[in-house]
């Protein structure tokens, strides 16, 4: 039997003071008796006079101490100690990805249920155990690291809430594969309720999974029917009971349409709104049923089109700059080669067109042009032909991060430079590439044919192509519309404006730090505002973050009893070390019993 | 302290005196008859002369008929002598029924039906280590002045009855009737030493209700009435077990100790009434003759 403290013994300094305090006792009621003859007597029969001896034959006081001790013995916390709880080095990992936050009791989520496990097994652990605790859903944050004191990872443990976000312990765990190296003896210990494995490492699963009823809004999307709005939604109930539901439709907070769906266990319906109108921006599909777990009833979605930038791209074939549009997020492209046929696409529309190597008759007066190794148009005019020249940049918000670059080229066209263009490639100050714009248009040139320079090989050529697409695409600030929470939203905010700004769905705000970055704290949900004040005025792209449909349900479960390291470790519980101190205050507050009784006898 | 000899108390030694008057009837004779042969006019026996005889005893006419000379006996007829001790210390001053008025009471009958007897009665207060009143009483008009003498005693100091009984010379026979709680580790020695003074002894042994059966509760701090002493006692149901036991068994050493020297004992509770206690005393004492 151990120890996990020692302080309490201290308190056996209690003891002494029991002995004095029975000694001197209470004040008594005087009462006058006629003679102490017969009491004098009693007390010479019964037992000495010396208050050493008294003591030897008081069993109340024996058993207040007995007890003293007992609940002293209940403080220390003894325990008996088994295989794997003794390592010197403990890691609790607790997943906390969104399906954590179902609820398994009352109002107990799996979260809840691993934290109060976790603080038990912490609680448990021998005193000089370095202890370490590592959140983990997407990704794996160390919160406590290797630090001996309890209180401190009990504070850390309850600080871990739920989160939006998919996932599950794998992160943590190979957080816990790298950190574990360091140390010779170590226990890691997962809260999760998903299939993990534990390959390589010395520990456990608690499995916090239990079977539960649960209806989630898998999917809402928009339309135009005729004309009119149509919403979809997808609805699925995973769980093992047939359920009945309303499913209402919220344009803002103003209830559009309900829909009344009862669905077989397992089962998804996909459900059609129509035959309404709303203001909103921004609608949301919400499911009644009381479930398990709550943050995947409501889905949301923007009604706006999605912002992609339609691009033609007239080439005979330019494979290179194919692959670093590629890289460009929300622009959708059509490739065509015939010119002649160019104004039959063009009648369709497009944000953006791009000229390689040919120009039509009649350039669009609608959508931005790049337009490349064309000598001369309505538009502009080369004034000579260069070979074999290297070129460089220009500062500019197109050759922004490529400060330096220069790339050769063996012909390339020196253009007389627009009183509307910005030169942003020169040839010993011959321009041979410009950028501005002309009635609305932006329009890029650039005098060269990409095979005859380079450029693509150039770690920089993706960079120039995307700052080139973004300055004359004209799509929103964010490609996409719909995201799933935790999920990475690319920001492309005009150069030279103000800083975009992001709107949460609680109406909080918040200025990125940059025009084009990958926006990142989308946990969550609800319909997101993206905006920038700009030259022409301010502008304002929403998005919805919604509930990742993989944490509705979790179907690869952890398996009690079966695993690649043997049958122990999936648990349903923690375990490894047997603490006493629930047996020893029994015993104490039977002893106290006993005590009582005697007292009552004496 | 409540009225001792009260308009009860009176009808009740009217009562008691009709009781011992039938007794008498029944054959106990009149007066109080000494063992002792002597000059009196009631005749006991005969015997034969011996030298040194009075001749004036001398019956003539035995030695008319029997030729020989015979002595008449005669029942010497002597007073009673009555040593009534009274153990005045504190602890009598105790009681719901009061163990002192008690005392005062069976002293007061006593004294009654001695003095009825035409014996002659002695009070002895037994104060401190002490002894008071050595003074006789006979003859029913003395009854008053008993009484009178009776209530002006005070129960107060602590008790020593062996030193107060010392006092006592004792110089005749008698019966000696002692009234004492009996809280007292000398009593023996008292006992002893008034058979050893040639007296018929009895013991009347008054204790009060809360002593044979206390009903105390909590933790108190006992005090003795007559030595302040105290001792501290925690009132459970095995300390009054306990003390009972203790009380038994003072009892029975009581019993057991009188029986030894031949004493009649009477245990006698203070809130019992007192014709009870006379005729329990009455009876005790003829048993014993």
């Amino acid at each position: 039997m151990k120890f996990l403290y020692l302080w309490p013994l201290f308190l056996l300094l209690l003891i002494p003071i029991i002995i004095l305090m029975y000694l001197l006792k209470q004040k008594a009621v005087e009462t006058p008796v006629s003679s102490l003859f017969l009491w004098n007597e009693m007390y010479h029969n019964a037992e000495s006079n010396t208050p050493w001896e008294k003591l030897k034959k008081n069993w109340l006081l024996i058993l207040q101490i007995i007890t003293l001790i007992v609940l002293i013995l209940a403080l220390c916390s003894p325990y008996f100690l088994s295989a794997g709880a003794g390592a010197d080095h403990a890691v609790i990992v607790i997943d906390n990805s969104a399906s954590m936050g179902t609820l398994s009791g009352e109002d107990e989520s799996r979260l809840d249920k691993a934290i109060e496990e976790a603080v038990t097994y912490v609680r448990n652990l021998k005193a000089g155990t370095g202890i370490s605790v590592v959140s983990s859903n997407e990704k794996a944050v160390l919160l406590y690291s290797n630090g001996e004191d309890k209180s401190q990872a009990i504070d850390k443990i309850k600080e871990i809430k739920v989160s939006n976000l998919a996932g599950n312990a794998h992160a943590g765990l190979e957080m816990v594969r790298s950190m574990q190296t360091q140390w010779d003896s170590v226990e890691t210990v997962c809260f999760t309720d998903t299939n993990v494995s534990m390959e390589g490492i010395e520990g456990y699963v608690i499995n916090m999974y239990d079977s539960v009823e649960n209806v989630s809004v898998d999917y809402v999307g928009h339309g135009l029917n005729n004309g009119e709005l149509v919403v979809l939604s997808k609805v699925s109930n995973n769980g093992s009971e047939p359920v009945t539901t309303d499913v209402s439709l919220y344009g803002g907070d103003k209830l559009l349409q309900v829909k009344t769906l009862t669905m077989e266990a397992g089962a998804g319906e996909v459900l059609y709104f129509d035959g309404f109108t709303t203001e909103s921006d921004g609608v949301r599909v919400e499911v009644s049923a009381q479930d398990a777990l709550k943050a995947d009833n409501v889905c949301f979605d923007v009604l706006s089109d999605r912002n992609v930038t339609k691009v033609l791209f007239m080439t005979e074939a330019n494979l290179y700059l194919e692959k670093a549009l590629g890289l460009v997020e929300g622009i959708e492209i059509t490739k065509s080669t015939d010119i002649n046929g160019f104004e039959d696409f063009a009648k369709d529309g497009y944000d953006l067109y791009i000229f390689d190597g040919m120009i039509p008759a009649t350039l669009p007066t609608e959508g931005n042009m790049i337009i490349m190794n064309v000598d001369s148009c309505s538009e502009f005019s080369s004034v000579e032909v260069l070979n074999g020249v290297m070129i460089e940049t220009v500062n500019h918000t197109v050759t922004e991060y490529l400060e330096g670059l220069s790339f050769g080229v063996s012909q390339a066209y020196n253009y007389e430079l627009p009183v509307w263009g910005e030169s942003f490639l020169t040839s010993q100050n011959d321009c041979v590439g410009f950028i501005g714009t002309r009635d609305e248009q932006t329009i890029c040139v650039l005098g060269f044919d990409l095979h005859n320079s380079d450029l693509p090989l150039k770690t920089e050529f993706p960079v120039l192509v995307y700052n080139i697409i973004n300055e004359c695409a004209t799509n929103g600030l964010i490609g996409e519309t719909v995201f799933q929470a935790g999920d990475t939203v690319t920001v492309n905010g005009k150069l030279d404006e103000a800083l975009p700004e992001v709107t949460f769905p609680d109406g909080t705000k918040k200025q990125l730090s940059d025009y084009r970055m990958h926006f990142t704290d989308t946990e969550e949900l609800g319909i997101y505002y993206m905006s920038q004040n700009t030259e022409k005025g301010e502008n304002i792209t929403g998005f919805a973050v919604n509930f990742p449909v993989s944490e509705s349900t979790v179907t690869d479960i952890p398996i009690v009893g079966e695993s690649d390291d043997g049958a122990d470790v999936v648990k349903d519980s923690v375990s490894g070390m047997m603490n006493l101190r629930n047996w020893v205050i029994i015993l104490a507050l039977l002893l106290l019993g006993v005590e009582w009784i005697a007292y009552l006898r004496r | 302290m409540e009225k001792i000899f009260d308009g009860e108390f009176y009808s009740k030694l009217h009562k008691l005196r009709m009781s011992i008057s039938m007794h008498l009837a029944a054959g106990m004779s009149g007066g109080r008859k000494s063992n002792a042969k002597g000059n009196s006019v009631e005749f006991s026996d005969f015997r034969e002369y011996r030298l040194g005889d009075d001749f004036r005893r001398v019956d003539w006419n035995a030695y008319g008929r029997f030729d020989k000379l015979f002595i008449k006996l005669f029942m010497e007829e002597k007073e009673g002598i009555f040593n009534l001790f009274l153990d005045t210390s504190k602890s009598m001053d105790y009681g719901s029924a009061h163990k002192g008025v008690c005392a005062l009471r069976i002293m007061g009958a006593l004294s009654y039906v001695v003095l009825e007897n035409t014996d002659r009665l002695y009070l002895h207060f037994m104060e401190q280590g002490g002894l008071t009143d050595d003074k006789s009483y006979a003859g029913r008009q003395a009854f008053p002045k008993v009484i009178e003498r009776l209530e002006k005693v005070q129960f107060e100091g602590a008790g020593d009855l062996l030193s107060s009984i010392r006092h006592k010379s004792f110089r005749q026979r008698g019966l000696s009737v002692l009234i004492s709680d009996g809280y007292s580790h000398d009593l023996e020695e008292v006992f002893r030493y008034m058979k050893y003074k040639n007296q018929q002894v009895v013991f009347i042994h008054v204790l009060a209700p809360e002593e044979r059966d206390p009903s105390m509760e909590g933790t108190l701090s006992l005090v003795d009435s007559e030595t302040n002493g105290k001792v501290r006692v925690t009132m459970s149901a095995t300390t009054l077990k306990a003390y009972k036991k203790t009380y038994a068994s003072f009892i029975q050493k009581l019993e057991n100790m009188c029986k030894k020297y031949s004493i009649t004992y009477i245990p006698v509770n203070s809130d019992a009434s007192l014709d009870g206690i006379f005729f329990q005393a009455l009876s005790q004492m003829s048993k014993r003759g």
